[in-house]
């Protein structure tokens, strides 16, 4: 089978959601090719479906809060179109391996100093979640439980050690990128794959195709 | 040896250094000499001011009196990156070292701070990761790596600079009896002037250092061979450093 790396399929999953974002308002037979194919893109990337399923049915609640106030076929067609871009993403995001978040991210498309602040914020988003981790075994051991405001004091306590830890942390890490040299410039290499920037252009042009032809401009 | 020959050697020098922190006098006149070939420990109980001379003596804190001179060039703020190409300095946890997506380019981060074209630096960071044996995890995540994984890491960000000096901050914590005889067996074959660690693990140090310094309420109260010092298990004690636990 077909096997992409990280950043192409970070690539795609960017290029499919921005496709999606633009079709025509209330074309609803684009919309369905587009499910089609995020659906396609889900099984390609063998998402694991009840987390996947999990995570949608959550952001379902929090997209229809904001999309039913428009009401009636607009309400609808935009909340199938956002779900149609959290199904691409989270099939992406859950299709990462641990830890390769910010491996993933080096292949965003952005300027350079952009990408350092993400790549250090996926990095940075990597150790607060051990950290988190961390804790949460640390108390479940000791038999965490109580009354909701004690839960709450303890959920207090822990993101209050939470950001002094990270604060420490950062400190000592940006002693060590110093002590290396660090004067404020980055220095990322990012490996260009030629023959998978050709797939990308190659997908990219078929994709934004399929969604200009939702205008209709091409009829005329 | 002649006297220049002598002074030719000392590729460290800390002299009467003062450090205060919060009122509280840490570093109390702290004065030694390291020389070229040394292996040396820096032993003293948790909380004497070890981490505190080491990171004076890497310029990440300035001592508020005294001098410390380093290759023939003073510690100051408008050499200090200079002095720092010069210094290899692995804290106390690894991971605060390893901070890039992968370990490779953590390797490399060094080299192309200093301008090293990447694929010197590439080839010279795949060289050492093959060295110490994490070639295999070259595109992994540092967080996938075991505790001794990650401190050989760490030492070849290091090592990739070619540092005529090391300065290891507790090397071994959390490592298993295996990877603290690996880390030494490493350590004995570098082509380092200068290697100073401070540590708590007695017998790691007595198979690894040649010299000892003791450092207590802010200042050096012993300098001696590690052998002789290991042979006076009272003097030890009295340090907060009891052998055998």
């Amino acid at each position: 089978m077909l096997k992409l790396s990280l950043f192409l399929r970070l690539r795609l999953s960017l290029i499919l959601v921005i496709s999606t974002a633009l079709i025509k308002t209330n074309n609803w037979s684009f919309l369905f090719i587009y499910i089609l194919i995020a659906l396609c893109w889900c099984i390609f990337l063998k998402t694991p479906i009840k987390i996947l399923l999990k995570l949608l049915g959550a952001e379902l609640i929090l997209l229809s809060l904001m999309a039913l106030p428009l009401g009636g076929e607009k309400a609808g067609f935009l909340m199938v179109r956002s779900l149609i871009c959290l199904l691409i993403m989270n099939s992406f995001l859950l299709s990462v391996p641990k830890y390769h978040l910010s491996i993933a991210l080096k292949g965003l498309p952005l300027p350079k100093k952009m990408q350092e602040i993400v790549i250090l914020t996926g990095e940075y988003l990597e150790i607060l979640l051990l950290e988190i981790q961390h804790m949460e075994i640390s108390a479940k051991l000791r038999s965490l439980n109580g009354n909701s405001n004690w839960l709450r004091y303890i959920s207090a306590a822990m993101i209050g050690s939470l950001y002094l830890r990270s604060l420490d942390r950062a400190q000592r890490v940006y002693d060590a990128m110093v002590i290396r040299g660090y004067n404020g410039t980055f220095p990322l290499e990012i490996d260009n794959n030629k023959s998978e920037n050709f797939m990308l252009i190659i997908l990219s042009i078929m994709v934004m195709s399929l969604t200009f032809s939702s205008y209709k401009i091409w009829i005329n | 040896m002649d006297k220049l020959d002598q002074k030719k050697s000392v590729i460290i020098t800390v002299d009467n250094i003062k450090f205060d922190y919060e009122k509280q006098s840490i570093l109390q006149g702290i004065s030694f000499n390291l020389k070229a070939g040394e292996r040396v420990a820096l032993l003293g109980r948790t909380g004497a001011g070890k981490s505190t001379l080491l990171n004076n003596l890497i310029g990440l804190k300035f001592p508020q009196k005294g001098e410390i001179i380093i290759d023939g060039l003073k510690l100051e703020k408008k050499n200090i990156a200079d002095i720092r190409k010069n210094i290899g300095f692995a804290f106390q946890n690894p991971e605060d070292q390893l901070f890039m997506p992968t370990i490779l380019e953590d390797v490399m981060f060094g080299l192309l701070n200093y301008k090293i074209p990447a694929s010197i630096a590439k080839e010279k960071a795949r060289f050492l990761l093959d060295k110490f044996g994490l070639i295999a995890y070259e595109n992994r995540s540092s967080h996938e790596l075991s505790g001794g994984q990650k401190r050989l890491a760490a030492l070849a960000s290091i090592l990739a600079l070619e540092p005529n000096i090391l300065i290891l901050d507790e090397p071994t914590n959390g490592l298993d009896p295996a990877w603290r005889k690996k880390l030494a067996e490493i350590l004995l074959n570098l082509p380092i002037k200068v290697i100073l660690i401070a540590s708590h693990d007695l017998n790691w140090v007595k198979k690894t250092t040649q010299r000892a310094l003791i450092l207590d309420q802010g200042q050096i109260q012993l300098d001696q061979s590690i052998i002789s010092l290991f042979q006076q298990e009272s003097v030890l004690e009295s340090y907060g450093l009891p052998l055998d636990w």
